[in-house]
């Protein structure tokens, strides 16, 4: 069995129709559960004292945020060669949710950055590849709303989401290349374990939570991009007719 | 928690309103396309 009948618009809807309540439950229990132990039950660090409780959010919000790229970018790329239309279509629903997960993580980055750096901002080549890369996702939105067309909409925002694909690179590996003043990331499989139990556990639970709902908001955007593509086309088939 | 308190809960604030509000948006736009979808199915099929 081929993957690719999923890419058929009637086979996703009816696939994806059974998962979306499930989705929302499951994210809402662990958003729950995972942050209300963050929030409540983590003790503080030894060094940044209560602001580690915001990592629990800051460091889903950013992994996402550079996943929400990737997958676009991989979407974008199976759109354009084997012009599925859901290919183009999950890459524009993942596009809003891609954008808010990047400024959660600027926000919470920032609002960690004040009382640990001293500092709201820095032009750090990681916070900076991130803002860039957060300009590309308004730029992919304002793209695909700029023109009327929807082939041509999703074959030129295809192409601008991969030129931006260098920048959600960066953000992922900018503190490998240059000695900046964000840390390495906090989970790491080379460097083994860098980070306490009491915190990784419930960042775990927090990571796990941001995914699922990632997911849920994915699927609930490309359902309702797939309707108005085919509302689109009844219209058409009215005006020609 | 200690004097760090309103960074925490500003950044928590903040998560829920962006977040919030993107739910809530991807919510209406859902059902608009719904509905939409729905009235133009049954103009066609009169």
């Amino acid at each position: 069995m081929s993957i690719w009948r999923y890419a058929n618009p009637a086979e996703f809807m009816r696939i994806t129709q059974s998962v979306m309540v499930p989705l929302w439950v499951l994210s809402g229990a662990l958003i729950a559960f995972g942050l209300g132990w963050a929030l409540f039950f983590t003790p503080p660090d030894y060094q940044q004292g209560s602001t580690v409780k915001i990592l629990f959010i800051h460091v889903p919000a950013a992994m996402l945020a550079i996943n929400t790229y990737a997958l676009m970018a991989l979407a974008s790329v199976i759109g354009l060669v084997r012009r599925h239309h859901v290919s183009f279509l999950v890459a524009k629903a993942a596009a809003p949710i891609g954008a808010a997960f990047t400024a959660v993580a600027i926000i919470t980055g920032a609002v960690w950055g004040q009382p640990m750096w001293g500092t709201w901002w820095v032009w750090d080549a990681r916070l900076t590849a991130v803002l860039i890369m957060f300009f590309f996702y308004l730029g992919y939105m304002a793209l695909w709303a700029a023109i009327e067309e929807p082939d041509k909409a999703a074959d030129l925002s295809a192409v601008l989401c991969l030129v931006g694909v260098v920048f959600a690179f960066l953000s992922r590996y900018a503190v490998r290349f240059w000695n900046t003043l964000h840390q390495d990331s906090s989970l790491s499989v080379e460097a083994g374990q860098r980070i306490d139990d009491a915190f990784r556990t419930p960042l775990y639970i927090c990571m796990a939570a941001f995914y699922v709902l990632f997911i849920a908001i994915l699927l609930l955007r490309a359902r309702t991009e797939i309707r108005q593509r085919r509302a689109h086309s009844i219209r058409l088939q009215g005006v020609v007719a | 928690m200690d004097q760090y308190a309103p960074y925490v809960i500003a950044a928590y604030a903040g998560t829920v309103v962006i977040l919030g509000a993107l739910i809530w948006q991807s919510i209406r736009a859902a059902r608009r396309a719904r509905h939409d979808l729905e009235r133009l199915d049954r103009e066609r099929g009169r």
